[in-house]
C-alpha cells in the first residue's frame, strides 16, 4: 500500500483551470440578471478548480490507500463481506435502468416495475414470508419500517396506548434499540446466556401484555443459532406479541431454513450483505422488509401490484402499477420508490445462483467459519462450545497476560495485509474478534489466515511489543481520535 | 458456482477437522422442522451471458431519456454525469470496502468523504456536512427529529410547498416521536410569511421550508429567517435541486441552522429514483447533534496527518437506544460520486451549469406562456421548473405527449392542492435543446386543441 500524504484538490485549485464543458445549446438568452434578484445571488461557491487529469489522478491515489474485497480476506464478522460479482455493476448501469424517472407514467417503466416485482417474489420463497416492500434504503431504514408495521398493525387493533414496548436481547446490534425508539416504543433489554441465546427465564420474566414484539437475529450475533427459536415464537404469539427477524446474519442459513417457517411475523434483509451488492465505504445499502400476511395492510407506500383492471392482458408486464394510497399503510419513508440500482445488482445475483446453488451459499459460509474456530481454538479462546453458524467468535483473553489485546491482534493483521475481524462485540465475550469468512474465500486462502494468526499468537508472546506498535505497514498508523473530537476539523477551511 | 470456491475435496478436509461428517451434522443446531425440503423457487441458475441478455432485454421495457424526452424534475434530476464519475466509484478499493471504521486501511474514503463534507458546506453556506444520509426527505425527518425531541418541543412548521412527498415522510417519521406538524399556508406560489408569523409559538421546534419550493418557486429565504429568528425558532431549509446553489445565495448565508435535501443531481443520472445522496449540513452550534457519519481530520502516532470517523458517541453502535439516530449504513458512494462530480465541474462549472438550467427554463416559461390552454398560475423567480395547468385533463395531455415521445410527470398536483387543477410541474435543465422545448409547445398546443 501507499503512503499517505495528504493534498486535497482545494490546493491545487486555480480559477483558471477546468475540468468540465456545458453541452451545446442554441438558447444564447441570457435570463439570469432578468429574472433572479442580484441580492439573491451568490458571488462564490467553494469548489475547487482543477482538471480532469488532476481529479483522475487524486482519486485514483486515493483508492490505493482504501481495503476492499478484491485486497483480500475481510473477514467482518456481522457485516458479510463476500465478494461482488463483477457483471452487477454493468447491468445496473445499463442506460434503460439508468435514465429513467420515478415520475414517469407507469407504462412507460415496464421492465423496473417487472423486476421488482420478480424480485419480491423471489425474497419471499426464500424468507418464507407473504410480501416484502423493497422501499428500505438500508438495514437500520428497514428496521424502522418493521417496526412502524408493527405499530401500526397494534393501532389498527386499538392497542397502540397498551402495546408499547420491544423486547432486544443485550447481545443484539446497536441498531434494534435505536430502531425501536425511532417507531416510538421502549426497550426492554432480555439477558442472553452465555452463547447469546435468549436467556428463556428472563424472556418469561418480561414478556407482559405490554410486550408489542421482540427483535432477534438468527443465528444470534455470537454466530450461534437460537435453538429455542420455536419456543419462543409459540410464547410471544400466545401473548399476542409479534417476531421481528434481523437479517443481518442471514447468509448462514440462506437457501436451508426460512425466518418465515420459524414464526418471525417481520423481516428486514440487508441486500449489502447477504445479496452481495457492495457496501461502497458505507453504502447505499437495501433493506427490503418482509411481512406475513396479516401485515400487509401497513406496508410503505408505494407497492408494485398487478392492476386488476387490465388484468386479462396476458404479459405480467403490462399489468404492474405502482399503488400509493393503500389506508391502513404506515405511509412513504423515502423520496422515490427505492435504491432501484441496488436492487438492480440482487436480482441479478439471484439469478446467477439458482435455486440449487442457493443453499451452497450457507453451507458453505458455515463450514469456512467452523474451519477457522477449530484451527485457531486452541491459539485463542473459544468461550462458546460447539459447532457455530456463519461467523465465530474468539477470544484473545488468553494474551491478556503479555499485554495484549482483541485490538492489538486487528492491527498486526493489517500488517500481514488482511483486514481485521470485527473486535469488541458481540459485547458479551471478553476481548471478542468475530471473524466471519463468507463462502466466497477458499481453504487455501483460510489456510493462509490460520497460519498468519498463529504467528501474531506467537508473536504476541515472543515479542508483544510487534503488536502493540502495529500498524506499520499501512498508510498510517493508530490514530488519535481524542485529537479529532476535540479539536474538531470536518471541513476544509 | 463461481463465486464459491471449495471443492468436495476441500469439503470433506475441512469436515475432517471439524469433527463432522455430513452437511446436515454441521447444521444440525437447526431444528429438524425448520430444514427445507424444497429449494426456495427462485429458478435455475443461468450463465453470465444469459443474465446479460434477459435483464438488457428488461431494460430495453422502459422508456428512456434515449427513446424520449424527458421534462421531469420535482425529485430527481436529468443532468450530464461526466464519465470520470463511474470510472472512479467503480474503483474496487472505493467499490467494495466497508464503513471506514479502520482508518489505517481507508484513508481514500475518509479523505473523500471529508471532501465531500467541506464542498457540501461550502455549497450549502453551513458550517459542517455529514458523510451522506438516505435521501432528501428522510434528510428532512432526521432534522425535524434533531430539532424538535433534541429540544423537546414537539411542533414542526412545515411548509405546504414542501415536495408532497417530503411531506408525507415528514408525516411518517413525525407520528411515533409524538411531534405535531402544522402547515404553513402558500400565497401565491410561495411561503404565507403572515401566516409564518401567526403559527410560530415557543413550542415550535424548527420551521421548514424547501427553496426552490414544490412549484419550482425561489423563496424569500431572508424574510423567512427573519421572521423565524424573531420568534427563536430554528430553521430548516430543504434543497432537492442543489445546482441552484451554483447561483442563489446559499440559506447559511441567511442564517439557517439545518440545509438539508438531494444531492442527486451532482453525479447521478435519476436511476429510477435511487439510490440518491441525502445530505444534512449545520451550523457549528447543532454539529454534535447531527445525525449518521462524520469525518474528521487528526494525527496518527507518529504526527502524520490524517482523516478518522469522529463524535462516534452520538451514533447507535455506542448508544444504542439513547442514539440521536439509528442510521448507520448510509450512502457513501454516491457520496464519492457527488464529490468526484464537483471535483470535475469546479466552481466555474456549476455557476455556467446553474445559470444554463435558469436559461433553458425561461426560455420555455416565454414560449409556454402564450400558448391558449396553458395557464402558468404564479409568475415568480424560478429556477429550472415552473408549475403549469392546463384546460384539458392532465391523463389526455400526458397520452398525447407519450405518443409524441414526450414525458412529463405522472403527478398532478391537482391531487395535493385542492386550488389546482390539471396541474403539472415541467422541468428543463441543460439536458433538453431548444429544439426539444419546441417540440414540447408543438405537442401541447396540438393537445389542447
Amino acid at each position: 500500500m501507499s503512503t499517505l500524504k495528504v493534498e486535497l484538490l482545494y490546493e491545487r485549485s486555480n480559477a483558471e483551470k477546468e475540468g468540465y464543458t456545458l453541452p451545446y445549446t442554441e438558447i444564447e438568452e441570457d435570463y439570469v440578471m432578468d429574472t433572479i434578484p442580484k441580492q439573491w445571488q451568490r458571488d462564490k461557491i467553494g469548489l475547487p478548480s482543477v482538471t480532469e487529469t488532476e481529479v483522475a489522478r487524486h482519486f485514483y491515489n486515493l483508492a490505493l490507500l482504501n481495503y476492499g474485497v478484491e485486497n483480500g480476506m475481510y473477514p467482518l464478522g456481522s457485516c458479510t463481506m463476500k465478494y461482488n460479482p463483477k457483471m452487477n455493476e454493468e447491468i445496473a448501469s445499463l442506460n434503460g435502468f439508468q435514465k429513467v424517472h420515478p415520475l414517469q407514467m407507469d407504462d412507460t417503466l415496464a421492465g423496473n416495475l417487472f423486476l421488482m416485482y420478480d424480485l419480491e417474489d423471489m425474497l419471499c420463497a426464500i424468507n418464507g414470508m407473504d410480501a416484502f416492500t423493497l422501499a428500505p434504503a438500508a438495514g437500520a431504514h428497514g428496521e424502522y419500517v418493521g417496526m412502524s408495521i408493527i405499530r401500526a398493525y397494534f393501532k389498527d387493533r386499538g392497542e397502540s396506548n397498551t402495546r408499547t414496548k420491544i423486547l432486544i436481547p443485550e447481545s443484539a446490534h446497536g441498531t434494534n434499540p435505536a430502531s425501536a425508539i425511532s417507531a416510538g416504543f421502549s426497550v426492554v433489554e432480555i439477558k442472553s446466556t452465555k452463547t447469546g441465546e435468549v436467556d428463556m427465564d428472563s424472556l418469561k420474566a418480561n414478556l407482559t401484555p405490554e410486550v408489542a414484539g421482540i427483535m432477534l437475529t438468527n443465528p444470534n450475533t455470537a454466530g450461534m443459532f437460537e435453538k429455542n427459536i420455536k419456543e419462543i415464537a409459540d410464547l410471544l404469539h400466545r401473548n399476542g406479541s409479534l417476531l421481528y427477524y434481523d437479517g443481518a446474519n442471514l447468509n448462514a442459513i440462506i437457501g436451508y431454513a426460512r425466518p418465515g417457517d420459524m414464526g418471525f411475523d417481520v423481516v428486514h434483509l440487508n441486500l449489502h450483505k447477504t445479496f452481495s451488492t457492495p457496501h461502497g465505504g458505507g453504502g447505499p445499502g437495501s433493506g427490503p422488509v418482509g411481512v406475513k400476511e396479516r401485515l400487509i395492510p401497513y406496508l410503505p407506500n408505494p407497492r408494485v401490484i398487478l392492476n386488476e383492471v387490465n388484468k386479462h392482458n396476458e404479459e405480467v408486464e403490462d399489468r404492474l402499477i405502482r399503488k400509493d394510497d393503500f389506508k391502513k399503510s404506515i405511509g412513504r419513508i423515502r423520496l422515490t420508490d427505492s435504491s432501484f440500482g441496488v436492487l438492480v445488482k440482487t436480482y441479478a445475483y439471484l439469478l446467477t445462483l439458482g435455486e440449487n446453488n442457493i443453499k451452497n451459499v450457507a453451507v458453505n459460509s458455515v463450514l469456512n467459519a467452523n474451519y477457522v474456530r477449530v484451527m485457531l481454538k486452541d491459539d485463542l479462546k473459544c468461550y462458546i462450545d460447539g459447532i457455530c453458524m456463519h461467523e465465530c467468535v474468539l477470544s484473545a483473553k488468553p494474551l491478556e497476560k503479555y499485554g495484549i489485546t482483541a485490538l492489538d491482534i486487528a492491527k498486526r493483521l493489517m500488517d500481514y495485509g488482511y483486514h481485521p475481524p470485527t473486535n469488541y462485540f458481540p459485547l458479551i465475550i471478553p476481548e471478542a474478534l468475530m471473524i466471519e469468512p463468507t463462502e466466497t474465500e477458499s481453504k487455501e486462502d483460510l489456510d493462509k489466515f490460520i497460519e498468519t494468526m498463529k504467528i501474531i499468537v506467537q508473536e504476541a508472546k515472543d515479542n508483544p511489543k510487534l503488536l502493540k506498535d502495529a500498524p506499520t505497514k499501512t498508510p498510517i498508523r493508530r490514530t488519535n481520535d481524542v485529537k479529532a473530537a476535540k479539536d474538531l476539523n470536518v471541513a476544509w477551511k | 458456482m463461481r463465486f464459491i470456491p471449495n471443492t468436495l475435496e476441500d469439503r470433506e478436509k475441512m469436515f475432517q477437522k471439524i469433527g463432522v461428517s455430513t452437511v446436515e451434522e454441521l447444521f444440525s443446531c437447526i431444528p429438524e422442522e425448520f430444514v427445507l425440503k424444497e429449494p426456495p423457487c427462485i429458478g435455475e441458475e443461468m450463465p453470465e451471458a444469459n443474465v446479460m441478455e434477459y435483464l438488457a432485454g428488461l431494460s430495453e421495457q422502459n422508456v428512456t431519456f434515449s427513446d424520449a424526452t424527458s421534462f421531469i424534475g420535482e425529485i430527481a434530476w436529468h443532468h450530464y454525469v461526466p464519465s470520470i464519475v463511474r470510472a472512479t466509484m467503480s474503483l474496487p478499493s472505493f467499490y467494495t470496502a466497508y464503513t471506514p471504521y479502520q482508518p489505517e486501511l481507508s484513508q481514500g474514503t475518509l479523505e473523500a468523504v471529508y471532501e465531500f463534507q467541506s464542498y457540501m458546506a461550502s455549497i450549502t453556506g453551513m458550517d459542517a456536512s455529514n458523510a451522506s444520509l438516505y435521501d432528501g426527505a428522510s434528510a428532512a425527518a432526521e432534522a425535524m427529529i434533531m430539532l424538535c425531541v433534541g429540544k423537546k418541543k414537539l411542533k414542526a412548521a412545515i411548509s405546504s410547498l414542501l415536495h408532497p412527498y417530503v411531506k408525507e415522510v415528514l408525516y411518517t417519521y413525525a407520528g411515533p416521536r409524538k411531534i405535531s406538524i402544522v402547515e404553513i399556508r402558500s400565497s401565491e406560489g410561495s411561503l404565507d410569511e403572515e401566516n409564518l408569523d401567526e403559527n410560530l409559538d415557543s413550542d415550535v421546534g424548527c420551521v421548514i421550508v424547501q427553496s426552490p419550493n414544490a412549484f419550482g418557486i425561489i423563496e424569500d429565504m431572508e424574510n423567512i429567517q427573519r421572521i423565524s429568528q424573531e420568534k427563536k425558532v430554528s430553521t430548516v431549509a430543504v434543497v432537492l435541486e442543489p445546482t441552484s446553489l451554483g447561483i442563489l445565495k446559499p440559506p447559511g448565508d441567511y442564517g439557517f441552522d439545518v440545509v438539508c435535501g438531494e444531492a442527486q443531481s451532482f453525479g447521478m443520472y435519476p436511476q429510477f429514483g435511487g439510490p440518491g445522496l441525502g445530505f444534512i449540513c449545520v451550523t457549528k452550534k447543532l454539529i454534535r447533534k447531527i445525525p449518521g457519519r462524520i469525518v474528521g481530520r487528526t494525527e496518527d502516532i507518529d504526527g502524520n496527518d490524517c482523516f478518522v470517523m469522529t463524535l462516534r458517541a452520538r451514533e447507535q453502535d455506542i448508544r444504542r437506544d439513547k442514539a440521536t439516530s439509528n442510521i448507520c449504513t448510509n450512502n457513501a458512494l454516491c457520496a464519492l460520486q457527488a464529490t468526484v462530480y464537483l471535483s470535475t465541474i469546479g466552481e466555474k462549472g456549476l455557476r455556467e451549469l446553474a445559470k444554463r438550467n435558469i436559461n433553458h427554463a425561461n426560455f420555455a416559461f416565454n414560449e409556454l406562456n402564450d400558448v391558449q390552454g396553458i395557464n402558468i398560475p404564479y409568475k415568480k423567480p424560478f429556477f429550472n421548473e415552473f408549475l403549469v395547468t392546463f384546460d384539458k385533463p392532465i391523463e389526455e395531455i400526458q397520452k398525447a405527449l407519450m405518443d409524441k415521445n414526450i414525458l412529463i410527470s405522472k403527478n398532478d398536483f391537482g391531487r395535493y392542492y385542492p386550488f389546482l387543477k390539471n396541474a403539472c410541474v415541467l422541468c428543463f435543465t441543460e439536458m433538453v435543446s431548444k429544439e426539444d422545448i419546441l417540440n414540447l409547445k408543438e405537442a401541447l398546443k396540438e393537445a389542447l386543441q
